[in-house]
């Protein structure tokens, strides 16, 4: 059981390494002189060669990866060219409305998607399945930003309920706010939700135990709800902490069509100014949070699982 | 069969269960008549695929998604199971009848503890409280010999060996005392040991609470120890059934005698046994249509057989037949009905029947009933 | 021998062939997308107006037979706008993702085969660009190389491969202990012959079966991008940047956003259905 902590965490910090690795190497890649490419064609020579220097950009490779981790880690990662404002403060006054953002498509996803997907694992091949199959599929298959658009059309420009734009702190205000994003970010998810739950649940429902429970008189809600679900939900929580990075996409995007002063607008007028500094430090950020939430996952699946927590598999 | 005095526990006629096939329904069981009584003890023996277990799962209609099933009579306690509804269904589950499955690992939730699953049954079908239903699974775990019920109600069960599992599946289903309790091969997935443990159990608590048994088995020595009456399938048919006495010493169907002819004649423990096996395939499913399924592989066969009418006839008392040609014999001289015509027919002295039969009533110990398993 | 043992050896069937369950969403799918593609490269016979020409008299027409999906604020044809449009993001999506997958089922298939330092590596990287969210990826690509499809073509690319990489690989381990793919070495196959002739014609249906589910993924990347406007550059049209173009008029003009939109929705569902017949008639293979 410790042994595969052991290793699940070693994975872990690898990739966090990597990632760090990867971030650091895009500004070195950039075609031409970085810091003239930042400050513009106007910069005097004076600026860049200060501006280089401050950034560290004169000192060896590795000295400069060590001090990026560094301040990553120490959670100063550094002043932000654009916005001439250290990076942290900036993250940190934006951050609140992109997790709350993300944990409203969160709710909406699963909220949406646990019923179809255990109505649909119920009856396979019904017409309840078959709708859900569809509905999901044109779920996905509409681009996040054009149905932000066209909700914002409906519900903002035409209805008058929610605001199309912008974002009001406090509770009501963010509510109202994240509600149209929300959901489309949601429905943008929705189809990972039902699929993955619904195929967990159809391989628990043929399990014997199941016939074996009808056996001992047990009703289908007892039966789905008390022990289906119990061996199908983990799988699906592994499955959404790995989507976490489809999640934080569609934040990025839905940010910007709602301008949400959240990480994702952040990253992209850093994107759009090329603050490399700002660049760096989010893409590390966001890639870390995948990788801590696909951690936690496994290792909280190994802890519900009395077979793996019994230290009856050795992985 | 005679009628008996009391109406049966279980009444099965002309039970059929069919599935959607590629072209048109297939059908698994094509008219099964059976009926268990208050307190006896009935064996189903038939090859793999006879349809067994469709037929002990149509006690409790427990069947597969795709299955339809259709009977001129289904009933418990003279109570019509195909009237009920999806909640009295599920009362009857149980309440009434007790199912023993296979596999004792695949029917437990894997990730529930064995108390906890016993207790629930307890909960759901006695209506007892959490307290209640927990100190009953205790006396339960006690009364199907797990020792340290304490600590075994908490583990998972991974965590027990396959005859603790079977006990635990044993203590679920005779839990809220059903009148009929149905085992469908409890012990084909244990070792020989437990096996035989797991069959002194079942005899115990039979005679303990009286209920009734419904046991499958692919092993005639493990029913003629058991049973006071043996029903034989064979490709979705009963083709004979009668007191297990008599069907084993003068058995009438040739796929019974062939049956007989392919369990080992047991020597003596540890001995290596020959079986005889019965040649050719069994039907598979859907196969033949009309007429007696046997017919391929019968060496009596004749071509009056593949239109004959499946019906049990009555040849003495309780023992009833499905074959015209073997029936017809033995009406024609009872005394030689034991063994006419049919190849490797068992002699009435084959050894392993007679220890089977000699210790038919008595509850095997777990040496005793050692030596009549199947290798 | 050379021709004859491979259609001994491996068991290429897997539903290649053999099984043709048409279902009817796999038809619809088939036929949406076959209409739209077959129009989007047909844009230059098609398209009733240059995509590019701007007539402002004519400016914010609503649909009508001359202009079936109405013009934008400049007078420009939706319609030819949108069919240029699809045709430069098909081509496009299309392109990466099979480069991606290309790349990727080379590398993830040696990767299986030979094990040891190589597969490690491979898995490392693999891993490292799969735990990128894949949008800020790209983004930090583009403030590399600037806005434009380079950027996005390269981003989606660098972790589109490592996806089929690790299909690619998991396959390969399982195929590895598959009769076939033993006797290659019994037979005294060389590792070309084992891997191309053998391995890979049974791994790629899993990783091509995947790749609808991608096509779409990236068709909505690559939109959204262009809508963001850090993708294709005006004036030259995309689905993104149309709808981008016409959101300032959504209330006077919707159908400039709205027609792009509903020909990107149409040609995701058609894609996603054809996916959706893969899985379902390989399900029904392997249930048989
Ligand atoms: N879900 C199902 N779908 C289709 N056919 C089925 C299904 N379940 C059972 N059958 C068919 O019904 C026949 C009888 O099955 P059953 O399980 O009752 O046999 P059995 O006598 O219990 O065999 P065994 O000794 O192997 O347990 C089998 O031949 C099988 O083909
Ligand atoms: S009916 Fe005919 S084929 Fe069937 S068992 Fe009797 S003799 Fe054999
Ligand atoms: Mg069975």
């Amino acid at each position: 059981m410790l042994n595969y902590f052991a290793r699940r965490a070693g994975i872990a910090v690898v990739q966090l390494l990597g990632l760090a690795l990867v971030a650091f190497a895009l500004i070195h890649l950039v075609p031409g002189n970085p810091v003239r490419t930042m400050l513009g064609a106007r910069a005097t020579p004076e600026q860049v060669a200060a501006a280089t220097r401050r950034l560290g950009l004169d000192r060896p490779l590795v000295d400069q990866f060590g001090s990026f981790v560094w301040g990553l880690l120490s959670g100063n990662p550094g002043q932000s060219i654009t916005f001439a404002q250290p990076i942290a403060s900036l993250i940190s006054e934006r951050i609140l409305p992109s997790f709350l953002l993300i944990c409203y498509g969160l709710v909406v996803a699963i909220v949406v998607g646990t019923p179809l997907a255990v109505f649909s694992a119920v009856r396979p091949g019904g017409a309840f399945d078959h709708g859900t199959r569809l509905f999901t599929t044109v779920a996905f298959a509409m681009p996040t930003f054009w149905l932000g658009l066209v909700l914002a059309l409906l519900f903002g420009l035409k209805l008058h309920w929610l605001p199309v734009a912008g974002y009001t702190s406090g509770f009501v205000g963010a509510i109202r706010s994240l509600t149209l994003p929300g959901v489309v970010l949601g429905l943008s998810l929705l189809v990972i939700v039902v699929r993955t739950l619904r195929t967990s649940m159809r391989k628990v429902l043929t399990a014997e135990f199941v016939e074996a429970e009808r056996a001992r008189g047990f009703s289908t809600f007892r039966i789905v709800t008390r022990h289906v679900m119990r061996s199908a939900v983990m799988p699906t929580i592994t499955v959404l902490a790995v989507n976490v990075g489809f999640l934080i996409g569609g934040t990025v995007v839905l940010e910007q069509v709602f301008q949400i002063p959240g990480v994702g607008s952040l990253l992209f007028l850093a994107v759009e100014h090329r603050d490399y500094p700002v660049v760096e430090t989010i893409a590390v950020m966001a890639g870390a949070v995948v990788v801590v939430l696909s951690l936690l996952a496994d290792l909280a699946q190994a802890l519900m699982d009395p077979r793996v927590r019994l230290g009856a598999r050795t992985v | 069969m005679t009628v008996g005095d009391a109406p049966p526990l279980f009444c099965a006629r002309q039970l059929r269960i069919a599935f959607a096939g590629a072209s048109g329904p297939v059908e698994a069981v094509s008219g099964v008549s059976l009926e268990v009584r208050s307190g006896e003890v009935l064996g189903l023996v038939g090859e793999s695929g006879s349809g067994k277990s469709l037929t002990c799962r149509s006690t409790i209609r427990l069947l597969p998604h795709r299955a339809r099933l259709t009977a001129d009579d289904l009933s418990f306690e003279g109570r019509d199971l195909l009237a009920l509804s999806d909640r009295e269904l599920r009362d009857h589950r149980a309440r009434n009848v007790g199912m023993v499955f296979q596999d004792p690992f695949s029917c437990l939730d894997p990730t529930m503890r064995v108390g906890e699953q016993i207790a629930e049954t307890l909960r759901v079908n006695a209506g007892m409280d959490k307290s209640a239903a927990r100190q009953r699974a205790l006396e339960m775990m006690e009364l199907v010999d797990i020792g340290q019920p304490d600590r075994r109600y908490l583990a998972y069960p991974h965590e027990l060996s396959g005859g603790m599992r079977q006990r635990v599946a044993i203590a679920i289903a005779v839990s809220c005392r059903p009148k009929l309790l149905v085992a469908d091969e409890p012990t084909t997935a244990l070792d020989v040991t437990t096996q035989a443990q797991i069959l002194a159990l079942l005899q115990r608590l039979r005679q303990e609470t009286g209920m009734a048994l419904l046991l499958v088995s692919h092993d005639f020595g493990v029913i003629a120890q058991m049973c006071d009456r043996v029903a034989v399938m064979y490709g979705g048919y009963v083709v004979e059934s009668g007191p297990v006495t008599s069907v084993y010493r003068a058995p009438l169907h040739p796929y019974t005698r062939a049956l007989l002819s392919a369990i080992p004649a047991i020597e003596s423990a540890g001995k290596r046994v020959r079986r005889t096996g019965i040649p050719g395939q069994p039907p598979g499913i859907g196969e033949i249509l009309t007429g007696c399924p046997f017919v391929p592989r019968c060496t009596l066969a004749q071509t009056a057989c593949t239109t004959i009418d499946m019906k049990l006839q009555e040849v003495s008392p309780g023992h009833a037949n499905a074959c015209p040609v073997t029936t017809e014999a033995a009406n024609a001289s009872p005394v030689t009905a034991g063994d006419n015509g049919a190849r490797s027919v068992p002699p009435a002295g084959l050894p392993g029947v007679n220890a089977a039969m000699d210790v038919h009533h008595a509850v095997p110990s777990a040496d005793g009933a050692e030596h009549l398993m199947q290798p | 021998m050379a021709p004859a043992d491979g259609a001994a050896l491996a068991p290429r069937v897997r539903g290649t062939r053999r099984f043709r369950i048409r279902r009817p969403q796999v038809v619809i799918g088939e036929a949406i997308v076959f209409v739209i593609v077959l129009a989007a490269f047909l844009a230059p016979v098609i398209a009733p107006y240059p995509p590019n020409t701007v007539n402002v008299a004519d400016a914010l027409a609503p649909p009508s037979t001359a202009h079936l999906m109405g013009t934008d604020y400049v007078g420009r044809d939706v319609f030819s706008r949108v069919l240029y449009g699809a045709r430069e993001d098909i081509v496009v999506v299309v392109l990466i993702t099979y480069i991606g997958l290309t790349i990727g089922v080379l590398v993830g298939t040696v990767a299986g085969y030979f094990g040891g330092w190589f597969d490690a590596i491979v898995g490392r990287i693999a891993d490292t660009a799969i735990a990128f969210p894949f949008i800020v990826l790209v983004l930090a690509i583009i403030a590399v190389v600037g806005p434009g499809i380079e950027g996005i073509a390269i981003g989606i690319i660098a972790v589109g491969w490592a996806l089929y990489a690790r299909l690619a690989r998991s396959e390969m381990l399982s195929l590895k202990e598959e009769s076939f793919m033993l006797a290659t070495k019994a037979l005294g196959y060389t590792h070309r012959r084992a891997i191309l002739r053998h391995a890979l014609p049974n791994l790629i249906r899993t990783c091509l079966v995947y790749s609808t589910v991608d096509v779409v993924v990236n068709l909505l990347v690559l939109a959204g991008l262009s809508y963001l406007g850090v993708g294709q550059q005006q004036p030259g049209a995309d689905l993104g940047s149309i709808i981008a173009s016409g959101q300032p008029y959504i209330l006077t003009a919707w159908w400039i956003s709205t027609m792009p939109g509903l020909v990107l929705v149409l040609f995701g569902i058609g894609v996603s259905l054809i996916g959706e017949g893969f899985t379902e008639s390989e399900l029904t293979v392997s249930t048989l």
